[in-house]
């Protein structure tokens, strides 16, 4: 009989194992690789990035290596491991007389009766239970399941497109100079909008299909609109495209769609581009609140852009392309001619 | 002051409406400024080809071309304005709400899908200077009759969609 009162009481003796050195030496190594290459970061959801999280469990050390299956079985029928399956049951430990560690349960379930009744036969079989920090959550990518392993060894399936997001060749050199060259027109835009003491943002909608450019603009909130920013008059040049828009704009301002593509056969060619489906934007400062859910309604397929901003809602304050609940998400990349981008703020008082 | 919101946003209703019967998502708003409605809106996505144009923003290029005629400054108009509106703002809305400066949103029912005061993120309350003052809102007022509409909405399909994106149903 296990005794519930002595592994409460052992409950405090946190077992702390893990250090953070891989973590860094990870980082490292690719900060190193990237130094000639600045790459474009994907902003990820939280899950990807953040540091492991651990949980509590009762773990007992097994005496002798020849009881494992036994004990085994017993504690998958009894205490099935549940929200914690990412968990190997069994550890092997460097100790002589003590090999191998086996997680019991987690600590609620420590509290129910069915704990109070385990039995597994001959008491010397096993150790007194104790408290072990194990990782809560399954790993994502490598670097948590390098974290992860530190505290306990669990299993880990990666994810191939994360991993390959991850490892800065997930774009191919053409890819990223086809990139560059569309943000150098976001950037130029951005230019004339600081020429016209306007905000210097510039963006610009493209196909990438067709490499064609679909709307540029810059922003002009300052003007007669304060909702003029340069993502939402791209936007609605976009819609201008296909035959629709919502805004007039001056002849004065430097803003360009393309020509309209209605289609002879009428709105319901399924031919014809619906909002933004399939583009991407190019937009030299991250999107606040309002223009990021503007790109959820208009179902951008990705966003590129160059400079964070303080209050972001694609990666600084918020992620909202990655927005539990809504019924469309978006890739982000941050960092695309990011040195430019940030050059378009010097000398500039209102940044915002 | 129940009573007052229920009179603004009857007025709403009619807009959501005129918004069902032309195919859009029915949601309508009112600017109510010094008691009196400013501007009023309606939602006009299909029609423009904008995912954008929501009722709020329509309401508010009508705000700023009424003060662009009398020569008020819209500033001091947004902050001594409430909006009416049938749905809880969407999270673009009440992003482009902190950024005229409005102070008050009253709506009907909430908005499970979209919603920027409260249901998905709080945008009207978030840490975001930058973005504009916060606003205060109240929402649950006529929720039934807002829930109603877009209830007889989503019985029928978004005509603008294309055929490859609309959802097979299966009743």
């Amino acid at each position: 009989m296990l005794n519930g009162t002595n592994m409460l009481n052992n409950a405090t003796d946190v077992h702390t194992n893990a250090n953070n050195s891989s973590h860094k030496i990870i980082k490292g190594d690719l900060a190193d690789k990237n130094e000639s290459e600045p790459f474009l970061q994907p902003v990820l959801d939280d899950v990807y990035l953040r540091p492991v999280e651990t949980v509590n469990v009762f773990v007992c050390t097994l005496k002798n290596k020849k009881d494992t299956a036994v004990v085994l079985r017993k504690f998958s029928e009894d205490f099935p491991l549940e929200n914690l399956s990412h968990l190997k049951r069994i550890k092997s430990s460097k100790t002589k007389d003590a090999p191998l560690q086996i997680i019991v349960c987690s600590l609620e379930v420590a509290d129910g009766e069915a704990f109070k009744n385990l039995d597994i036969g001959e008491e010397s079989v096993l150790s007194k239970p104790y408290c072990v920090s194990v990782p809560r959550y399954p790993p994502l990518t490598r670097q948590q399941y390098l974290e992860a392993i530190q505290y306990w060894p669990v299993s880990f399936h990666e994810d191939k497109h994360i991993a390959s997001l991850l490892s800065g060749n997930y774009f191919t050199k053409e890819e990223t100079c086809r990139f560059k060259r569309h943000m150098m027109m976001a950037v130029e835009y951005a230019k004339h909008a600081k020429a016209l003491s306007k905000e210097p943002i510039g963006a610009v909608i493209v196909d990438p299909s067709t490499d064609m450019v679909i709307a540029k603009s810059h922003d002009d909130r300052h003007g007669n609109h304060p909702l003029h920013h340069a993502v939402m008059i791209c936007i609605d040049l976009m819609a201008r495209s296909q035959g629709g828009g919502m805004w007039k704009f001056g002849k004065e301002c430097d803003l360009y769609s393309v020509p309209c593509m209605q289609s002879s056969k009428g709105d319901n060619d399924s031919s014809l581009p619906y909002l933004c489906t399939g583009y991407d934007l190019f937009v030299t400062r991250e999107p606040c609140v309002m223009c990021a859910m503007a790109l959820v309604h208009s179902r951008i397929q990705r966003v590129f852009y160059g400079s964070s901003s303080k209050d972001g809602a694609l990666g600084t304050k918020l992620k909202l392309h990655v927005q539990s609940g809504l019924n469309h998400r978006y890739q982000v990349f941050k960092g695309l001619l990011e040195k430019e981008c940030d050059k378009l703020f010097e000398n500039n008082s209102n940044q915002t | 002051m129940e009573a007052v919101h229920h009179h603004w946003m009857e007025e709403t209703f009619l807009l959501a409406e005129e918004a069902l019967k032309l195919g859009e998502v029915p949601v309508g708003c009112a600017f109510v400024y010094k008691d009196q409605i400013i501007a009023t809106g309606k939602n006009e996505v299909n029609e423009t080809k904008n995912a954008c144009r929501h009722a709020e923003i329509v309401a508010i290029d009508k705000v700023l071309n009424w003060c662009d005629e009398r020569g008020d400054k819209s500033e001091d108009v947004f902050r001594e304005s409430a909006l009416y509106v049938t749905v809880e703002p969407c999270i673009m809305c009440a992003g482009a709400l902190r950024q005229i400066g409005v102070s008050l949103v009253v709506y009907g029912c909430k908005n499970d899908r979209f919603g920027g005061c409260g249901s998905i993120i709080s945008v009207h309350q978030a840490e975001l200077p930058t973005l504009g003052q916060s606003f205060h809102c109240i929402g649950g007022v006529m929720t039934d009759r807002a829930v109603q509409l877009l209830k007889d909405f989503y019985k029928g399909e978004n005509p603008n969609c294309p055929e490859s994106k609309r959802k097979i149903k299966s009743e």
